[in-house]
C-alpha cells in the first residue's frame, strides 16, 4: 500500500483517534481517511494501540500522591483533629475522674461535718457514715490508684449522700443559713 | 446589570502559582488533572506493578522543585520528562542488580510487560507484538503522541532529542505497527 502523501491531515490522524479536534477539521480529516488506505491503516492502528494501553493502565491512588507532597510554601501549618469516635485512652480519663471525686468527697465530708455540728446525730449523712462509705468503696486505696469503674462507684456513693441532703427539711437547715448570715 | 463571568478552568501556570502562595487545595486540580495521563504513559511503556509509586514519585519530585519549573514550557511535559528519568533511574538499577543475580544463579529473568495478557480482538493482538518490538524510543514518541497527542517540539523535550527525529521516530513506529498489522 503506498504511503498517505498529505502530510498535513496525516499529521491529524492520531489527534482525530482522540477525538481532540473540532468539528470542522474533525469533519476534514475523516473525508480524507475515508479515501486513504494508508491512513485508515494509521487510525486503526492507533485506535487498538490507545485500548491497549488504557487497559493496561492500574487506577491511581490520588489520595496518596497528595498525602507524599510537601507543603505548599505559603500555607499555615495545619491542625490535625483526632476523629470524634477515638475514645479518649483509660489512663487520661482516671486523673479527671479521681479529682472530681476528691472534690466531691470533700463537699460531702465538710457538709456532714456542719450537719452533725448543728444538728447532732440525726441525719443518715452523718460525718461515720461517710467515713464508713468513703473507706468501704476505697479499702485503704489512694485516689489515683483506683481503676475507673471503682471511681465511678465511688462518686455515685458520694451522689447519693448529696440526695440525703438535699432530701432533709427546709427548717432543719434555715438555723445554719441564718447563722452564716448574720444579723 | 449583571456580567456572566465563563467558568473557566485555572490554568496549570495559575494552579501553581496558588499553590506556591499556600493554597493547597491547588494540588489536588493538578494531581487530578496529570495522574492518570502520567499512569498511562508508564504503563505504556510496560511498567506493570509499579505504576502508582512511580506516578507518586514523579509529583513529590515536582513538587519539591516547583520554584525552578518554567512556566514557559507546559507542566504536563514537564512531568513526563521527570518520569521518564525515574524510569531509566529504575531500569539501570535493576540492570545492575540483575546482573549481579544472574551471575550468582546463571539464569536468565524474564522482563513482563505491562501489554502482555491484555489481547482481546485479533489486531489488538498484532498490535501489542509490535509495539513490544519497537525500539525503546520509537514505543516512547508513538505513545505519547497517540495517548495526548502531544506535539513533537513537547516529545523531543520530553526524550531529549529533536522535534525532526521524533517525527522520524514516529512515523517508523506507525509503519512497523502497520506491516505487522497487515503481514500476520
Amino acid at each position: 500500500m503506498t504511503e498517505c502523501t498529505n502530510e498535513t491531515l496525516r499529521e491529524l490522524v492520531p489527534l482525530l483517534a482522540q477525538d481532540a479536534l473540532g468539528a470542522a477539521e474533525s469533519a476534514r480529516v475523516r473525508a480524507h481517511v475515508a479515501t486513504c488506505g494508508s491512513c485508515r491503516e494509521e487510525l486503526a492502528a492507533i485506535q487498538a494501540a490507545r485500548q491497549l494501553f488504557a487497559a493496561a493502565t492500574p487506577r491511581v491512588d490520588e489520595a496518596a500522591i497528595l498525602r507524599r507532597l510537601p507543603a505548599a510554601p505559603g500555607a499555615r501549618p495545619q491542625l490535625r483533629l483526632e476523629p470524634s469516635s477515638a475514645k479518649r485512652p483509660r489512663w487520661r480519663m482516671q486523673p479527671v475522674l479521681a479529682a472530681a471525686a476528691s472534690v466531691l468527697l470533700v463537699a460531702a465530708l465538710s457538709l456532714t461535718a456542719l450537719q452533725s455540728r448543728f444538728f447532732g446525730p440525726a441525719t443518715a449523712a452523718s460525718p461515720d457514715v461517710v467515713a464508713s462509705t468513703s473507706t468501704a468503696v476505697l479499702g485503704g486505696t489512694q485516689l489515683g490508684e483506683l481503676e475507673s469503674d471503682e471511681l465511678e462507684a465511688l462518686l455515685s456513693e458520694l451522689n447519693a449522700l448529696d440526695a440525703l441532703v438535699a432530701e432533709e427539711p427546709t427548717s432543719y437547715r434555715q438555723p445554719l443559713l441564718s447563722d452564716v448570715e448574720g444579723p | 446589570m449583571s456580567v456572566t463571568v465563563p467558568d473557566t478552568p485555572a490554568t496549570d501556570a495559575e494552579l501553581i502559582a496558588r499553590w506556591q502562595g499556600g493554597d493547597e487545595r491547588a494540588a489536588t486540580t493538578l494531581v487530578a488533572r496529570h495522574a492518570a495521563p502520567l499512569a498511562r504513559f508508564a504503563a505504556s511503556l510496560g511498567v506493570r506493578d509499579e505504576v502508582d509509586e512511580l506516578v507518586q514519585d514523579t509529583f513529590v519530585r515536582a513538587f519539591q522543585s516547583l520554584d525552578t519549573f518554567r512556566s514557559d514550557s507546559a507542566l504536563r511535559t514537564w512531568l513526563f520528562t521527570i518520569l521518564r528519568r525515574l524510569l531509566l533511574d529504575r531500569k539501570r538499577a535493576e540492570r545492575r542488580r540483575r546482573d549481579v543475580v544472574e551471575l550468582d544463579e546463571r539464569d536468565a529473568v524474564t522482563e513482563y510487560d505491562a501489554l502482555d495478557g491484555l489481547v482481546g480482538s485479533e489486531l489488538a493482538q498484532r498490535v501489542q507484538e509490535a509495539v513490544n518490538g519497537l525500539t525503546s524510543l520509537q514505543r516512547e514518541v508513538f505513545t505519547l503522541r497517540v495517548n495526548d497527542g502531544m506535539a513533537y517540539a513537547d516529545i523531543a523535550q520530553v526524550v531529549g532529542s529533536t522535534e525532526g527525529a521524533c517525527r522520524v521516530h514516529y512515523h517508523n513506529a506507525v509503519r512497523a505497527i502497520k506491516e505487522r498489522v497487515r503481514n500476520d
